[in-house]
């Protein structure tokens, strides 16, 4: 199970890598119309699992981080790519004898569409790579895997000049928990890989230079 | 020459506290059952069950005076016997988990190793399981029907050492009427030959090792 483990989170590292390296390609393509934004909000986060995991109830936790969207289709004013580089606490708790608070803390990178259905309003899409860096949980390294790939979907509703709000959900696709199905008696029953996040978050998007609106000026 | 007798005394009681925190136990919560210790196969010094709904835990303790919640493994091979003793505390008072064996002729530490894999029906009557308060021998108490089952027992590096580790769960008689339910059981432990195994030869006395 540990060299499975290690096998995923090395491939985990290569795609997140290539992620990286790969979103920044589309800049030396001619002049770019570019947003960089700071970003901040307050997320809801739980776990989805089928163990089943007693007593489970959702937690609150921040996002912040920065982002940066450009038009990169000449035809289409409408439609930009998004890349957004987040800290984000995400978790769960379990109420048992007394409540048991899990925190992991991403550290995410997120690559996104953005289409403008309306003049202020437009919906994304997309997929968010995130890295555990720290947890409450001791030895958290032995139980949780590291990586997790997320569906991202949600809208963007710009309310001022350079501010818009912006609202989404998270859907974790990885397995957080690599573990065993254990018995009262202690048969081992199954392999499990369960867990996966899923997070709601809100927040606001302060433009702090816009290329775009230079331009066009 | 003070300067480097302080540097060396520094060092030897660096190493000792060291020493100390590597023997103890290590705690990994179980992800699923937060109140438990997490099943592990690296010699945590660690077990922990539930009692009646109530939580046994054993995490082994190394402090200068001593060690608390040592695991025993006690056999006596000319009478085909085998006794393997973790204690722990619930509400803090401390108890015994123990567990009588037979057809393991244990005569050396390295004898264990028979036992990887081996998942045992405690039937009450040829194994079984016991639960007693304090660190006593299981004498006279309750028999417990139910399984042990060692998933992994292996070498650590050095000679003398070996990691045992697995699930136990059983239910016994109580005294007055009713029973008692030991479930969800697991343990995870560094057997030394020194520190941890009583082997007696067959005479009846201890083993030299």
């Amino acid at each position: 199970m540990n060299q499975n483990k290690q096998k995923m989170n090395n491939l985990l590292k290569r795609i997140l890598i290539v992620a990286l390296s790969n979103s920044w390609i589309a800049f030396p393509l001619g002049k770019i119309h570019a947003q960089v934004s700071l970003m901040a909000g307050g997320n809801c986060s739980n776990i989805r699992d089928h163990i089943p995991i007693q007593g489970k109830s959702a937690i609150l936790g921040y996002n912040l981080g920065a982002s940066f969207q450009y038009f990169p289709f000449k035809g289409s004013q409408n439609l930009s790519l998004i890349h957004e580089l987040n800290f984000v606490k995400k978790g769960y708790q379990q109420d048992l004898d007394k409540n048991y608070f899990y925190r992991f803390n991403y550290l995410t990178f997120s690559i996104l569409g953005d289409y403008a259905i309306a003049k202020p309003v437009s919906l994304q899409g997309g997929l968010e790579f995130g890295g555990i860096t720290t947890t409450n949980i001791k030895y958290w390294r032995k139980t949780y895997n590291e990586f997790d790939i997320g569906l991202v979907a949600g809208a963007n509703v710009k309310i001022a000049k350079r501010l818009s709000l912006y609202g989404r959900l998270t859907y974790g696709l990885l397995p957080m928990l690599d573990y065993y199905d254990i018995d009262e008696m202690g048969n081992f029953n199954k392999e499990i890989h369960d867990v996966k996040n899923i997070t709601y978050t809100i927040g606001l998007k302060f433009n702090i230079s816009n290329e775009k609106n230079k331009t066009h000026r | 020459m003070k300067k480097i007798r302080l540097i060396v005394n520094a060092l030897s009681l660096a190493g000792i506290v060291v020493f100390l925190t590597a023997c103890s136990g290590i705690v990994i919560q179980d992800p699923i059952e937060p109140r438990l210790p997490k099943y592990t196969e690296d010699g945590n010094n660690a077990a922990g069950a539930f009692v009646d709904g109530e939580v046994w835990r054993s995490v082994v303790k190394v402090e200068f005076l001593g060690s608390h919640y040592d695991p025993y493994v006690r056999a006596w091979p000319g009478k085909d016997s085998l006794l393997v003793i973790f204690s722990g505390s619930m509400a803090e008072r401390d108890y015994t988990v123990a567990f009588r064996l037979k057809g393991y002729k244990v005569s050396v530490l390295d004898d264990l190793l028979a036992l990887d894999g081996k998942k045992i029906e405690l039937d009450g009557v040829v194994n079984a399981g016991y639960w007693m308060p304090g660190y006593s021998l299981p004498m006279g108490t309750g028999k417990g029907v139910g399984q042990i089952y060692f998933k992994k027992v292996k070498k650590m590096g050095s000679p003398g050492l070996l990691i045992l580790s697995g699930t136990f769960g059983f239910r016994l008689p109580k005294p007055d009427g009713g029973s008692i339910s030991v479930s969800s059981g697991r343990f995870d432990y560094r057997i030394s030959e020194v520190e941890n195994a009583e082997l007696y030869s067959d005479a009846g006395g201890l083993q030299e090792h």
